[in-house]
């Protein structure tokens, strides 16, 4: 640590004179900022996972302990992990990577990214540890707090998800989420919705973490809390994970009448996949079987379906269409993407 | 977004009246057009508009990308998608041929 302190002195220092100096020559860029230059355009080269791997491994090999770790953890754990379907290694080079670096900022990025992975491998890690380490150099913000707690909770983590998904209801108010994003311009309004959606996620996660830490009462009260300031999608499903462990808590507890009703439009409407199953057990739970839940649940598509809305927007090169003219008694995909 | 996934469907089902319309949320235009270009993409693409114009999250609520939806013949959704990962085309495909 001395002779990094040492060398940020140095560099610091030649800065310096070099900002004195007319005559001095042109700034010496810093290797590892270049080496990042460098990455970038190399990466943006390839569509190859295997490639990208590769590069990534070679920036993180020379620089573990700098800034861009942290940045590159997600994309390694991404390409590495998801895509070559190589978790194990990469789990171990990110915790390698942990080790060396020594930025809580840079660590917590690290440990968020490894997370994932060492749930797949059906061992979940612990990222209290390294969330107490950045909680010590400043407030964690909204967005840490819920995806602590709700990678914790769905990976059956209660404590800790109860603890950060309580912690996380503590900045949802329109005064903290406005601090958060103090450049943009958003509405009292805006920010009166934003922490309701908040506090909807927050509650979401620490009632079905109550839930199973035994304390029923509690768990029902937080969901009951947030049920009316839920908000729903295009479609109709929820757009928090609270239909989905509201309806669990209430199939855990014998009522699968109210279950199915809270599950239903997730379940159907959406690519869902545990709601889904969720919902069948519900069905099960009522009918007794689910020989008919297929059929059941065409009925229940078709009577949730709402007619799509139309809109007017152009092509790239400047052509106008109308969405019910390019629809026009076709089966539709409409996606909404960007490019990256 | 995994956009050149939904080319294989659309070649796939477009002759049995089949659309894939896809809308570029954030007008990156440079950007999209060389991708699309890129990837051969053939069905129809879109740019959202701006301030009055934009449609993406004033009536379809979308700030989280990728998000499909899928409309049947009636005009009706059915179903939506949100994100789009390797063995999502399966899933699709059993949802676009179940509407077709």
């Amino acid at each position: 640590m001395k002779r990094l302190l040492l060398a940020a002195g140095l560099i610091a220092l030649l800065g310096l004179m070099g900002a004195c100096s007319k005559e001095a020559p042109e700034e010496a860029v810093d290797p590892m900022e270049q080496a990042w230059t460098d990455f970038r355009a190399a990466v943006g080269e390839t569509d190859d996972s295997g490639e990208k791997v590769v590069m990534i491994e070679e920036f993180l090999a020379e620089y573990p302990e700098g800034e861009y770790a942290g940045m590159l953890a997600g994309a390694y754990a991404y390409y590495k992990g998801h895509d070559l379907g190589e978790t194990e290694a990469a789990l171990a080079l990110l915790a390698e990577t942990l080790d060396k670096n020594t930025d809580p900022e840079v660590r917590f990025q690290i440990a968020s990214a490894m997370f994932p992975l060492s749930a797949e491998l059906g061992e979940p890690m612990d990222l209290d540890v390294v969330a107490q380490e950045l909680a010590a150099t400043r407030p964690l913000t909204f967005p840490e707090l819920i995806d602590i707690a709700d990678m914790a909770v769905k990976h059956e983590q209660w404590e800790i998800g109860a603890a950060y998904a309580e912690a996380s209801l503590e900045m949802a108010t329109p005064e903290a989420f406005l601090a958060d994003y103090p450049d943009d311009d958003f509405t009292a309004e805006d920010a009166a919705a934003k922490a309701e959606r908040r506090q909807v996620m927050g509650l979401a996660n620490l009632g079905w973490a109550l839930w199973n830490l035994e304390q029923p009462g509690e768990a029902m009260a937080a969901f009951e809390r947030a049920m009316p300031l839920r908000s729903v999608n295009y479609v109709g499903a929820a757009d928090t994970p609270l239909d989905y462990y509201h309806g669990k808590a209430k199939l855990a507890a014998g009522d699968s009448a109210a279950a199915m009703e809270l599950l239903a439009t997730s379940a159907i409407m959406s690519s869902d996949q545990d709601a889904l199953a969720a919902l069948r057990e519900a069905y099960v739970a009522t009918e007794g079987s689910d020989e008919d839940f297929d059929d059941w649940m065409w009925s229940q598509r078709v009577s949730l379906a709402k007619d799509v809305d139309t809109f007017t927007l152009a092509d790239y090169e400047g052509n106008t269409h109308e969405f019910q003219d390019l629809a026009d008694g076709n089966v539709t995909l409409l996606a909404f993407w960007f490019p990256t | 977004m995994e956009l050149p996934r939904l080319q294989p469907l659309y070649d796939t089902y477009s002759d049995q009246g089949f659309n894939v319309v896809v809308v570029d949320g954030k007008r990156q235009t440079d950007l999209a057009t060389k991708f699309i270009e890129k990837h051969g993409l053939t069905y129809t693409a879109l740019e959202n508009g701006e301030d009055d114009a934009e449609v993406v999250n004033s009536i379809f609520g979308v700030s989280s990308y990728p998000t499909s939806f899928l409309i049947d013949r009636e005009g009706r959704v059915m179903y939506s998608h949100l994100g789009f990962e390797a063995g999502d085309e399966e899933k699709l495909a059993e949802e676009i041929e179940s509407l077709l």
